[in-house]
């Protein structure tokens, strides 16, 4: 911290307070970067379904037998 | 026409329902995450899995009319990602009130003009030039796919701020939220972009 004569601006300003949240509950880049990670893999999966319908492959009815 | 054409059915309208249901349930989902972020650890991977189905069903019909469009859409996609986020780190790019202002507004412009193209499509008239393969049509594409990459700015300036506030922990899963919101629209202009400039040929 930056040293000061400002008697309210001291190094014990900042001490004291508890964090309104506890430091597990607190959001983190990293947490963050997880859950894109995670909202990215729920999207492929309904899409790589949804195309795999699209090109399945589909016999014509005259090649069934009857 | 090939053999493997003869056994493919590369029908739309079998993916239609999943496009249509994907994009109605993706808009609520989504309204309702905005309005209750502390709900995201449910609604934001629902939203994804909804606009999966959007995805998965408009690639496949891209995918069908230009071959080799998705894997470009999204190698772009991700290196756009990739490198925005090289540069914010590097500070190359910095999200200032200026910069924020003019993306937002940037942004809401595009909002206007698809709004407006899509009234007017309910009238059966149609905005010139945009969505063509014309000049104008590439020119408004790209700089729609611009705005689009700059908004991944403002999403990691908010995720920094956020973190940087000590805000709480369903705060990351908004945060998510909001750069899939903009990974997926980045995507879908990008899909457009190719889709016009192979059109050309």
């Amino acid at each position: 911290m930056m040293r000061t004569a400002n008697p309210t601006l001291n190094a014990g300003t900042f001490t004291g307070y508890a964090r309104p949240y506890g430091t597990t509950e607190v959001m983190t880049i990293g947490g963050t970067v997880n859950k894109t990670g995670l909202l990215l893999l729920f999207c492929l999966l309904p899409a790589a379904w949804v195309w795999r319908k699209f090109f399945a492959p589909m016999i014509p009815p005259s090649f069934i037998p009857t | 026409v090939g053999v493997a054409e003869v056994f493919r059915s590369n029908d739309p309208a079998v993916v239609y329902p999943y496009l249509i249901g994907g994009l109605l349930g993706g808009f609520v989902v989504a309204l309702v995450t905005v309005f209750k972020k502390n709900w995201a650890m449910v609604t934001a991977p629902i939203y994804a899995l909804l606009e999966g189905l959007v995805l998965g069903a408009l690639s496949a019909v891209f995918e069908a009319r230009f071959p080799g469009i998705v894997i470009q859409a999204v190698g772009l996609t991700f290196g756009t990602l990739f490198a925005l986020l090289m540069a914010y780190k590097s500070g190359l790019i910095k999200a200032t009130e200026n910069f924020k202002l003019g993306v937002v507004a940037a942004t809401g412009g595009i909002a206007l003009v698809y709004l407006a193209s899509l009234a007017l499509g309910f009238f059966g008239v149609s905005i010139p030039f945009i969505h063509g393969s014309g000049p104008i049509g590439i020119l408004f594409s790209l700089f729609v796919v611009v705005i689009a990459a700059l908004n991944l700015v403002l999403d990691f300036d908010f995720i920094e701020g956020g973190a940087a506030a000590g805000a709480p922990k369903y705060m990351e899963w908004y945060a998510a939220f909001g750069l899939l919101v903009t990974l997926i629209w980045l995507y879908i202009e990008i899909l457009r972009l190719l889709a016009k400039l192979r059109s050309r040929r």
